[in-house]
């Protein structure tokens, strides 16, 4: 077993042996994990991930690594760690996008059949797929009671006024880029499930219920308007569940909304690129708080 | 008044590539040797450029792997190739043909194995005859006894593999249900234990390893100690 170069600090740790680790104990003695091992390995990958979605090989290190994520992602779902659905869910986003005519490659690391066959049990595995290349059977059984607490449907819903769409359709684009359309809750996406009566309920269930984040996009008269307000009435009621880290405001002007005070924090639109207003979702959904 | 033609500028002949004369040239059938291996590569890579522009149309990464594990499980190169024929077998695919390959590929590469094990090696021992030549190693030979250094193994990769090709010839082996070559897997496990002890462990590269092997059922059958002992050196404080 000669060496790899050891390129980076001992300070940052090695996320791919933090995964490997990992998947290493629960396929060979899943009855005598060393769950402090297990619970650091964890703490640090989540802890790690790029709001993108991918983990570099060293933590300190700002340079995506395929390998990494795949063999994160494994380790995560095969530990069925607690939140790990929206964090392999990204990683699974980013790692479809990495594909390159059919496969994956990634400099200086293993050869891309390889590589690509780690990924495709990756996915297999982020997708709850029973189909892998070895057996998994015996660390699911031994996890199998565990489920998270914040499985959600959405990882982020947009509440906005109308007059906005045009920016919000923009925002949600690029929310769609990194973490899937079928993770971000805007309107336009969902037209055929919205056509329904009893939709006041149906969206304020959305909010309250089936969303990681809420993202409430302020503008003049915005709690005056009649959909905003059911939307706000659900804010509100999480507001005062003290569910607050699930909601974050972004401000395109400087009106007053009833129920918004000047001690909340929120992100001014203007002078923002919808491309920067996404990273900074993305890095919100990414807090150990939401996780 | 006449009117003075302005000066053109003496035109500058361009210059002539100079001949270089080579000082050796090729023999004539080395040189077709080389361009039948051009015509091949060129050939090769056109079918891999038309299946690559075929499942890009694919319409989920999913399936564009599917179909890029199948080109490339129907076109073994290399040892490390195997790996997309594991990928399918796992898929629930046949790959019959591709197995057969692989078998032959396996047998061709054991028998040159055994042929250069004995390449240029003179013994020294009075009981095999000093001086005399030791004889190539053949199918009667106990492999699990046998040091690499006198019979390498008949698999290799590059460098990128070298953590985990040995891990995809077991995982071959239980995917395809290839057999007949089980005392070269033993020698993989025999090493692995003395190298553990010997050697000791160094974290990093060895997880590379242990998380390669961890991916073969038949791996955690064959070493499930040795990969334990590893375990425990990456489960170590720091």
């Amino acid at each position: 077993m000669p060496g790899r170069d050891a390129t980076a600090c001992d300070i940052c740790a090695h996320l791919g042996t933090a995964s490997f680790a990992v998947v290493a104990s629960l396929l060979l003695r899943p009855d005598r994990l060393n769950n402090e091992v297990i619970a650091a390995a964890v703490r640090d990958l989540m802890r790690h991930q790029h709001t993108d979605g991918w983990w570099p090989v060293y933590s300190a290190l700002e340079r995506p690594s395929i390998e990494t994520t795949a063999a994160a992602v494994h380790a995560l779902v095969l530990l069925k760690a607690d939140g790990y659905q929206r964090v392999v869910r990204r990683a699974s986003h980013w790692l479809k996008s990495q594909q390159k005519d059919g496969h994956w490659s990634d400099e200086g690391h293993p050869d891309s059949v390889y590589l690509s066959a780690l990924v495709a049990d990756a996915l297999a595995l982020a997708a709850n797929e029973s189909e892998l290349t070895f057996s998994a059977s015996a660390v699911a059984t031994k996890n199998a009671p565990r489920e998270s607490k914040t499985r959600r449907r959405f990882d982020v819903a947009l509440s906005f006024p109308g007059e906005l769409r045009r920016d919000v359709a923009t925002l949600a684009r690029e929310l769609a880029k990194s973490l899937g359309k079928s993770q971000v809750f805007y309107d336009d996406y969902y037209k055929a499930e919205l056509a329904r009566p009893n939709l006041d309920l149906y969206l304020q269930s959305i909010y309250l219920e089936h969303s990681e984040l809420v993202v409430v996009i302020v503008a003049a008269k915005y709690d005056e308007k009649e959909w905003c307000g059911i939307e706000w009435r659900a804010i509100r009621e999480m507001i005062k569940k003290r569910e607050g880290p699930r909601i974050m405001f972004l401000r395109a002007d400087d009106a007053s909304v009833s129920g918004m005070f000047s001690v909340d924090g929120y992100i001014d639109m203007r002078g923002r690129t919808p491309q920067e207003l996404a990273s900074l979702i993305r890095e919100r959904l990414a807090l150990p708080e939401l996780t | 008044m006449t009117k003075k033609r302005p000066r053109r500028a003496p035109m500058k002949r361009p210059k002539q590539p100079r001949k270089r004369e080579s000082r050796f040239e090729l023999p004539p059938e080395t040189l077709r040797a080389i361009e039948a291996m051009q015509q091949q590569f060129d050939k090769r890579r056109a079918k891999y450029i038309d299946a690559v522009a075929r499942l890009n149309r694919l319409s989920t990464a999913e399936a564009r792997a599917l179909g890029w594990m199948e080109f490339i499980a129907a076109n073994i190169d290399t040892f490390g190739d195997q790996e997309a024929l594991v990928h399918l077998r796992s898929r629930g695919h046949a790959c019959e043909r591709e197995i057969d390959d692989v078998v032959e590929y396996r047998r061709t590469a054991e028998t040159r194995a055994f042929k250069n094990s004995s390449a240029s090696r003179i013994s020294y021992s009075d009981a095999v005859g000093n001086g005399s030549v030791i004889p190539p190693f053949d199918h009667t030979a106990d492999i699990r006894r046998v040091s690499s250094l006198e019979l390498p193994d008949f698999w290799g990769g590059s460098d990128h593999q070298e953590f985990t090709i040995d891990a995809t010839m077991l995982r071959t082996v239980e995917w395809c249900q290839i057999g007949g070559f089980d005392e070269w897997w033993e020698r993989i496990a025999i090493q692995a234990r003395e190298s553990v002890l010997r050697d000791g462990v160094n974290p990093v590269p060895s997880s590379y390893w242990l998380f390669a092997m961890c991916r073969s059922d038949y791996a955690r059958c064959l070493m499930g100690d040795a990969l334990e002992r590893v375990l425990d050196v990456l489960e170590l404080p720091s």
